[in-house]
């Protein structure tokens, strides 16, 4: 027997037993969570552009109206990017390694892009619709940095950066690993 | 298809962790990924080319999900499978096992191709699978075995 042979005979001598799961309930339970946050993608466009259209149209003010046009602006910017930075993206399972391994690769610096997109287009809609809401209150800004309204926006962008930073360093750890990984297999 | 392939997966997902829960979790995630994929094959490949890639790819996110090093320091590799096999001797257990720890020992590029080899894939096969030449698999399997070759004759 050469080598090769020998050593598949040993190899094979083992054959380490591991329960299954149940596939079909957690294909089951990934489908749903996929499809509840896709809704949930939907339902917060059409709450937030469904809700300032329906106020301009009923308050007929140029002030409402320009928040409508620049709120649904943010909206199609963000959807845009998310479709632009998502295309040939994405991975699948099946490919050669190789090819498996670059698409993760670009796939994770696809959403390390994301998350910087993500944080500008927060900031610009946060500047935005501060500017909007302090030049329709007209109150001197020591008086309208005090509002619950303002404070919570504050504090929501604080939330917002922080999970940004977390989830960014999760991606680069992750593109680090792959980077480490393809060296390995060249 | 699993019942039949389980075993091979396994020693592949063996050859991809440490301990034996990762094992275990990573051959779940293969068998899911595997449920998923099944339905898109339409044989281009041979089915046990499918399943290769997709275990692989699936063994490759798993370990950079879980940031796994892959390590050469044997003495880092505490892998002991604390169920006892009813099926096999002591002296072919231990076989098994310094087999199993030098191949975890090698470089991924090696690795990949060991284990295929060693479930009785061809050349051809395995560069389907990894998506690398014939000629490319041919030298790694030569470099691999002179490294197999220096740790199965170290002392334990």
């Amino acid at each position: 027997m050469t080598d090769w042979q020998e050593l598949a005979v040993e190899w094979r001598e083992e054959s380490p037993a591991a329960p299954l799961p149940d596939l079909r309930a957690r294909v089951a339970r990934e489908s749903r969570n996929m499809r509840l946050l896709v809704a949930a993608d939907v339902l917060v466009t059409i709450v937030i552009g469904g809700g300032v259209i329906g106020w301009a149209l009923r308050a007929h003010q140029t002030s409402v109206t320009v928040l409508a046009c620049a709120t649904w602006t943010f909206l199609a910017v963000a959807w845009a990017f998310g479709v632009v930075n998502r295309a040939n993206n994405w991975r699948p399972s099946t490919a050669d390694t190789n090819a498996f391994l670059d698409l993760s690769i670009r796939r994770c610096r696809a959403s390390i892009s994301m998350v910087h997109f993500g944080v500008v287009l927060w900031m610009a809609e946060m500047a935005f619709n501060l500017t909007w809401v302090y030049r329709e209150l007209s109150m001197p800004l020591a008086e309208f940095l005090r509002l619950w309204g303002v404070i919570a926006g504050f504090a929501a962008t604080l939330a917002f950066l922080a999970a940004s930073f977390w989830y960014r360093r999760k991606q680069r750890a992750e593109l680090a690993g792959l980077l480490a990984i393809k060296k390995q297999v060249e | 298809m699993l019942a039949e392939h389980g075993p091979a997966l396994a020693r592949l997902a063996a050859s991809y962790t440490r301990t034996a829960s990762d094992r275990d979790d990573l051959l779940q995630e293969i068998a899911l990924a595997l449920w998923k994929a099944l339905p898109g094959f339409r044989g281009e490949s041979s089915l046990r080319t499918f399943l290769y890639r997709v275990a692989h790819n699936r063994a490759i996110s798993y370990v950079v999900r879980r940031r796994i090093r892959f390590t050469s320091d044997i003495d880092e590799l505490q892998i002991r499978d604390p169920r006892p096999s009813v099926e096999t001797g002591l002296v072919q257990q231990e076989k098994h096992r310094r087999l199993m720890d030098a191949v975890r020992r090698l470089p991924l590029g090696h690795r990949q191709v060991v284990t295929l080899t060693l479930e009785g894939l061809d050349y051809a096969e395995i560069a389907q699978v990894l998506g690398i030449s014939e000629t490319n698999v041919g030298v790694r399997l030569s470099r691999a075995r002179q490294k197999l070759k220096e740790y199965l004759e170290a002392k334990p």
